[in-house]
């Protein structure tokens, strides 16, 4: 029971590590303490005073109050060092039965306080072996608890009764209650109430997803490998192609930073199928993205190209006449959702996905977001150049012909740029000069922001409106769970480019050596984060939609399994079988009563065989009858072992007669002799 | 497989029906049969705090649709269902037993042989308490048993008082238990219906005897093996010849045989008189214990006794049978509500 116990307390205190608020060095301490009362417990343990008690108590319940009130003004944590200070406590003075099962309870708030504050996939390691233990340590406490109290008084509980069998009953047990823990865990009802509960302190510092970014500010990420979402994309099992992960469009540029002047922020309205979307003539060839984003500093929601509508559990958000959906706060938490985007004519041979019934009208960006009005003056805004820009528009000149259609001209820029600029993380800067004259007519290298930016202005100067778009290029795919891994090196710039007729039109002047990032992730490392994605794709983020989902897919799955049925049923109504049906039923119905009968008569056989002859008899019974020893009808057993001969026999015989008549038990004693007799009998026969 | 319990499940509820479409109440008695469940279910304390913290923690999960505290309410629930499978495995399929029970008397402990047996082929049974199912003035102790192998059997003696005399209908057994986790007891019946005579019990008299009984053979007053003549008859060739009075033969001038008073055991009726008023009930029940007492002791002393009262008789004999006889009789008596009438007790020598 003390090793139950000292699991259970390791285990909390694993939990008890979930909590990101309480301090390292406290749980070090506080597991040295339980570490050193174990060996006390093996010495004997120490009785502590009631009076110590009662001391401690209130000692601790003020630190408790002091903590709550002054310290971490958080009820979890709080509470959590108050019960792992309690633990410790009892710890040292484990007396009774009692004590172990206060202890398994003030464990199991441990854990609920990691629950509610933690969504680690550790947990439900901790969880599944706190399961284990507390099955165990639940057993042991009611089996001697019940013993103690009605058992032979005075007498320890027999230890042959914790045996093999009883440990592997409880394994059994365990693997039961899991499976059943899923099952209800997926059944359970969900209420969508919350949101946002479980703030992280983690938060991932990111530049580039506000409103005002200053040029070179993405560069710094762009060397930090840390995870910001995961992505799976509906129907990819194998890695798409380049996906532009949409953040915030950014409008005006000053010559050092970027920014949204353009304040048009609408809160969009959840729909009757749970959705937040924006108008769109798209309602079909749609693609859809489980998006897993990590607590990063940014209200923005990342879609892949243009996103129309979005899921998840949102109280509202926000969108605005670019097309980018918003947060009303930045989140603190890791969450997930779902969005749906239109998807590029180059990808649609790739997957197509609908998300019918939904209210997407057009998508002309006129009446993006319902709201009526000339579009012109809006584009106006989309033409600012900042002052100085004459050198710009003198190498505009020498690169694109005034006459030709806008596509033409941006693809031109677009190419100008990729061709005679190098992709670097580390560029030269000048100083004194402008950053976008410095990388156009001086350093020549840059990253995407550079990039993006030139190509904007340059498309600007030729009277073409276009934006800079920050959000993330594709990302590592991870073949164990078929997503994409993308982390902040996956930061990206690009360009937006209105063309009358088609709308806003994706550039990406990026050179390749920008564009493609080639990560070499060990594969454990990819498999222990398929795992990560599962549990908060499966687990944390699981919702009342995803239940919804789930019962149709069960739902048809039975449907069609049924039709399969139904069809193979068909598939043998030939002639001869219509004509002799009747002959048949019986025929089956036959068989099924003989079956069952004789199943009965089996089944009553074997317990007649179990209840009355001890086996090992009949066992010897067999052997002789192999050798032609059968025992009459008329024979006792007595006259069957004479006629036998053999002093073996006959003692199996009177043990038997022991057992059947005698009402005596097969102790483990006579269960050896037996089995000495039996070896005798075998070898005799021999 | 067995189908009583099946098809006699609805019948308390058709009965019911029935008197109620006649227009009769039922009885109470019959209305508790009807909601009569196969298990019953109790908390005890850690199951009410288990199910309280269930409680709370559901409400904090669906208050913050924290989907870990979700998971911990599925395992707590889990926990519930793999301990009503448990403690079923552990009742289902134990049979218990009752030995013939003889001679039992009131307020004297009883030993009774249960006979426990495991129908179970693979699992074992864990922790459980028998108990013999309440009877009304009747206690018996429990019988504990840790761990149950599959296909076992044992006996235990099991003690049992019953309190006063007459027929009593054991009506079976309880199997409870608190097995796995100690957070709920469950608890099945085992039917085994036995119906017991105790006997009123039987005290020590100590000023006896009180009607001056000497011990000892006592002519019978009529004719059988006796030493003293008892009269005259014709003498037929069948009869000894050492029978013939040879002074009255003289006398009559025809053949004579001797005939001897038989000789025997004393006799003695009890009369019990067992109609009264009912205040003095507890009186009747002192007279009856007295007239077991009385029995016991002169059957002891060789007597032939008898026993009559207002609605049974039990002729003289003497012997142990007599004496269950006689004690079966003053075990069902019962005392009748009568009036200007004392119950009270004669004794008569014959």
């Amino acid at each position: 029971m003390l090793i139950v116990t000292y699991l259970i307390t390791t285990l909390g205190l694993m939990a008890l590590s979930l909590i990101e608020t309480i301090d390292r060095i406290f749980i070090f301490i506080i597991s040295a303490i339980v570490a050193s009362t174990l060996l006390v417990n093996l010495r004997g343990g120490i009785r502590l005073p009631r009076t110590v008690w009662n001391i401690s108590a209130i000692v601790i319940f003020t630190l408790f109050l002091l903590d709550y009130y002054t310290f971490s003004r958080s009820l979890i944590d709080a509470s959590a060092r108050f019960l792992a200070i309690l633990i410790v406590l009892r710890l040292i003075d484990l007396r009774s039965t009692r004590d172990h099962l206060i202890l398994y309870i003030l464990n199991f708030f441990q854990i609920l306080a990691a629950a509610s504050s933690t969504i680690s996939p550790i947990f439900f390691l901790i969880l599944f072996l706190y399961v284990v233990s507390i099955i165990w340590g639940m057993v042991i406490f009611t089996l001697k608890r019940e013993w103690d109290a009605r058992g032979l008084s005075g007498t320890a509980m027999p230890k042959n009764i914790l045996g093999g069998t009883f440990f592997i009953g409880t394994v059994g047990l365990t693997t039961a209650s899991i499976v059943i823990t899923l099952s209800i865990f997926f059944l359970i009802p969900r209420m969508e109430m919350g949101f946002f509960d479980r703030k992280t302190f983690n938060i991932i510092k990111m530049a580039g997803f506000s409103e005002e970014v200053k040029l070179g500010s993405i560069g710094s990420i762009k060397e930090d490998r840390t995870i910001v979402m995961r992505v799976e994309l509906a129907d990819f099992d194998t890695p798409p192609p380049s996906i532009y992960f949409r953040g915030i469009t950014l409008d005006h540029y000053d010559g050092y930073r970027w920014k949204r002047t353009i304040k048009d922020r609408t809160t969009l309205e959840k729909d009757k199928h749970g959705l937040f979307s924006i108008k769109s003539s798209k309602k079909t060839g749609l693609l859809k993205q489980n998006i897993l984003l990590e607590p990063i500093d940014t209200d923005v929601i990342f879609t892949a190209f243009r996103g129309i509508a979005v899921e998840g559990r949102f109280p509202s958000i926000m969108a605005d006449t670019a097309g980018s959906f918003y947060m009303r706060t930045p989140s603190f938490s890791r969450f997930g959702y779902t969005a749906y985007s239109i998807l590029p004519e180059s990808m649609k041979n790739r997957s197509y996905n609908s998300i019918d019934n939904a209210t997407f009208i057009t998508d002309d960006p006129n009446i993006i977001l319902n709201k009526p009005g000339n579009y012109d003056s809006v584009l106006k805004n989309y033409l600012q150049l900042p002052e100085g820009s004459d050198r710009l528009k003198g190498l505009l000149q020498g690169l694109v012909d005034k006459d030709k259609p806008s596509l033409l001209k941006a693809k031109a820029i677009e190419s100008y740029l990729k061709k005679n600029y190098r992709y670097t993380l580390n560029p030269k800067h000048k100083d004194g000069i402008e950053p976008l004259e410095d990388f156009l007519f001086f350093s020549k290298e840059g990253y995407c922001e550079q990039f993006a930016t030139a190509m904007a202005m340059l498309l600007r100067a030729a009277g073409i409106p276009s934006r800079v778009v920050t959000g993330f290029l594709s990302g590592e795919w991870n073949r164990f769970g078929n997503y994409l891994i993308v982390r902040q090196i996956d930061a990206h710039s690009w360009v937006e480019t209105y063309l009358p007729g088609a709308g806003w039109v994706l550039f990406d002047p990026t050179p390749q050596a920008g564009t493609i990032i080639e990560l070499q992730t060990p594969t454990f490392l990819l498999y222990l984060d398929s795992l990560k994605w599962k549990w908060h794709r499966y687990i944390v983020n699981y919702s009342f939609s995803d239940q919804i989902r789930l019962t149709r897919k069960i739902h048809f799955q039975t449907n069609a399994m049924f039709n399969r049925l139904k069809e193979t049923f068909r598939m043998h109504t030939i002639p001869e079988f219509e004509r002799y049906r009747v002959h048949y039923m019986i025929l089956i119905l036959i068989i099924t009563l003989l079956t069952l009968s004789l199943i009965r008569t089996l089944k009553r056989k074997n317990t007649r065989r179990n209840h009355k002859t001890p086996d090992f008899y009949l066992k010897m019974m067999d052997m002789l009858k192999k050798k032609g020893f059968v025992r009459k009808l008329s024979e006792t057993p007595f006259e069957f072992a004479k006629r036998c001969s053999s002093p073996a026999v006959l003692d199996i015989t009177i043990i038997y007669t022991k057992i059947r008549f005698g009402n005596s038990g097969l102790t483990p004693g006579v269960l050896k002799e037996v089995k000495n007799r039996l070896q005798i009998v075998k070898a005799g026969l021999k | 497989m067995n189908l009583r319990s099946a098809i006699s499940a609805p019948l308390p509820w058709l009965a019911l029906l029935t008197s109620i479409f006649f227009g009769k109440k039922p009885k109470k008695a019959a209305r508790h049969t009807l909601i009569r469940l196969p298990r019953t279910l109790s908390f005890t304390r850690e199951g009410i705090g288990f199910i309280i913290v269930l409680f709370l923690v559901g409400i904090a999960a669906i208050n913050t649709g924290n989907n870990m505290l979700y998971l911990v309410v599925a395992m707590l629930l889990s926990l519930i269902i793999i301990s009503g499978i448990m403690s079923e495995l552990t009742l289902r399929n134990i049979t218990i037993k009752r030995s013939a029970i003889y001679h039992i008397f009131a307020g004297k402990q009883v030993l009774i042989t249960w006979k426990i047996l495991s129908g179970k082929r693979y699992t074992t049974s864990y922790s459980f308490i028998i108990e013999e199912l309440p009877v009304e003035e009747m206690t018996s102790s429990d019988l504990y048993t840790l761990k149950f192998h599959p296909k076992g059997a044992f006996t235990r003696n099991i003690t049992y008082i019953f309190n006063r005399r007459g027929l009593y209908s054991l009506k079976g057994f309880k199997i409870s238990t608190r097995f796995p986790f100690g957070l709920f007891t469950k608890g099945r019946e085992e039917s085994f219906k036995t119906e017991v005579l105790v006997f009123p019990r039987i005290k020590p008299l100590k000023r006896y005897p009180p009607y001056g009984i000497i011990t000892g053979d006592y002519p019978q007053r009529k004719n059988g093996i006796g030493s003293q003549p008892y009269t005259l008859r014709d003498y037929n060739t069948a009869d000894d010849a050492r029978l013939i009075h040879w002074k009255s033969t003289a006398k009559s001038s025809k053949l004579l045989a001797k005939e001897f008073e038989k000789e025997g055991n004393k006799k003695v009726l009890i009369v019990l008189q067992n109609h009264g008023q009912t205040a003095l009930n507890d009186r009747f029940e002192e007279l009856v214990e007295y007239t077991a007492s009385l029995a016991n002791y002169l059957i002891n002393k060789g007597y032939s006794v008898g026993l009559k009262t207002m609605d049974m008789e039990v002729p003289c004999r003497d012997g142990k049978k007599q004496l269950y006889a006689i004690l079966r009789t003053l075990a069902i008596v019962k005392y009748i509500d009568k009036d200007d009438v004392t119950p009270s007790l004669k004794v008569i020598e014959i």
